[in-house]
Formats: structure tokens, sequence, C-alpha cells
């Protein structure tokens, strides 16, 4: 009688660990299919193209910049500034000049991924990786490439109380986050 | 004898049900990739994302459940997130937004209207 409890206490345990082996190898295989079928669509450009919109239309209503009246403290957040949300994963800059150069500069956001769009940039100009000697296919890493749109128009400031013909040039950086 | 036969079925027998079910599970999660649910999911919660984002306020949005890209069963909202459920096909981490407008959706007969408000 104890020997056909051992026996069925080995069984079960076999048929345990078949069990596991089965689900890792099935669990292993749906890895692989999902990993080939995956498809990302990539949008960011497009948004990056909206809020440049946004933010031109929120600072320059009808062609006219009122400097002035943005606070200081309002120029390191200038996305909030405009009341727009759920903008993280964004990095806004505004460069405000007029003839005599830059007079102001508006921003939200990491600039130091800016780094990251030189980085994309330079691989697909050159086609190569920028390891040391290796060349990778750069659609290995396209899918990770961040959105970016710049735009650039002229337009009246008031600065100082003084009305002045300037430039306003938004730049607009969207990470790549899955 | 008549025992070992009855309890050497019996574990066959467990032992194929458990197999099958852990096959039945494996087949239809691979099913749902290789038919692309998740691709169109993706268009369908892209492009709601682009109009909310691009949207002026006062603006709506009719979504068909009976869509091109497959049956929409439920959209919602949550914390800048749009979420699309398509052919049973659940959203896990939706797809971010943003607005300076409050985004609003409500469920209709034969879709989902998504509006734009102040």
């Amino acid at each position: 009688m104890s020997m056909d409890k051992k026996a069925q206490i080995g069984e079960g345990v076999w048929m345990i660990y078949k069990l596991l082996l089965l689900s890792v190898v099935a669990f292993a295989v749906f890895g692989v299919s999902a990993f080939y079928y995956s498809y990302q669509i990539n949008i960011r450009n497009a948004e990056a193209v909206i809020m440049a919109r946004d933010i031109s239309g929120c600072l320059s209503p009808n062609g006219v910049l009122n400097l002035d009246g943005i606070s200081k403290r309002d120029y390191g957040k200038i996305i909030s500034y405009c009341n727009i949300g759920g903008s993280q994963g964004f990095y806004v800059g505004v460069k405000v000049s007029d003839s005599n150069g830059q007079i102001a500069k508006l921003y939200q956001g990491d600039s130091g991924a800016l780094w990251v769009r030189k980085l994309f940039k330079s691989v697909v100009l050159t086609g190569n990786s920028i390891l040391d000697g290796n060349s990778v296919d750069i659609r290995k890493i396209a899918k990770f490439a961040p959105g970016y749109f710049k735009l650039d128009f002229p337009t009246l400031i008031v600065y100082n109380s003084k009305k002045i013909v300037g430039d306003i040039e938004v730049e607009v950086f969207v990470k790549y986050e899955k | 004898m008549t025992n070992k036969r009855g309890s050497i079925l019996g574990k066959v027998l467990t032992n194929i049900i458990l197999i099958g079910i852990v096959y039945a599970i494996f087949f239809i999660a691979v099913a749902g990739r290789v038919n692309g649910r998740d691709v169109k999911q993706q268009i369908l919660e892209k492009q709601t994302a682009l109009l909310i984002d691009s949207a002026s306020l006062g603006m709506s949005f009719f979504i068909r459940s009976a869509n091109i890209n497959g049956f929409v069963s439920d959209v919602h909202i949550d914390n800048n997130k749009i979420f699309i459920t398509v052919d049973g096909f659940v959203s896990q981490s939706g797809y971010p937004y943003f607005s300076r407008y409050s985004i609003n959706v409500k469920k209709l007969k034969n879709g989902f209207l998504v509006s734009v408000n102040g």
C-alpha cells in the first residue's frame, strides 16, 4: 500500500514536470511569434506637428506674441502655461528672437533628449550604427525613433512695452514610450 | 487487474485534458497575434488619440461598433490615455493623448461618442 502511494506521488510529480516543460515550450513559441508578427505604428511625428501648432496658436494668437504677459516663472513651463494636459514624453522649446538675436527662451520637458534625435538622424544619414566597425540594420532601431517637428514663423512681439517684429521658432520632440 | 487498467486510463485522460488546455490557450494567443488584432487595435487607438490631440472645443466624433478594423466593444479614457477593445482584444496600456480640454466618452446604441468639452 505504501509503495502504491509513493508511486502515485511520483506519478503526480512527473505529470507536473511534463506540464511545466510543455508550458515553457508553448510560451517560447508564442514569444517568437509575438516578436515576428508584432508591428508598431509610429505617429510621433504627427503628434509633434499637432503640439507645435497648439503651442504657436497659444503663444501667438492672431500673429502677436505678448511676452510681457508671460511671467518669467512660466518660461520653463510653457506647455502647462498653455493648459495642455497629458504631455508627458514631450519636449517643447520656443525661441523668440528679434533682429538682434534671441530675446527669450520658453520651454518645458527634458531638453537633453534632443541628442537622441541627433543620434537617430546620424544613423539614418550614414546607414551605419554609431558603434565602431559594425553596421547595424537601422530598421531594427527605427521603431524607437522619436517624433520631431520644427516650426519657424515671423510674428509681432510685445516686449518691454514695445512692439517689435521678430521670429518664433517652435521645436517639439516626442520621446518613444512603449 | 481491473483497478490497474482503470487507474492508468484515469491518469492518461487527466494528462490529455491538461495538455489540451495548455495547447488551447497557446493556440488562441497565437491566433490573436497572427490575425493582427493588436495591429487593428493600435490603428484605432492611435487614430482616436490623434483626433483628440487636434480637436477644438465643442468637437465630437463617433466610433462605430461595427468598425472596419473589427468590432469595437469598449472605448474609455483613463489618466489621459485612450483604451479601445477590438474583437475582444482588451487594451492593456492604451495610448496617451494630449489636450487642453476635457474629453468624455459616451456609449450609444451603435458605437461610442467622444466629445471635447471645456
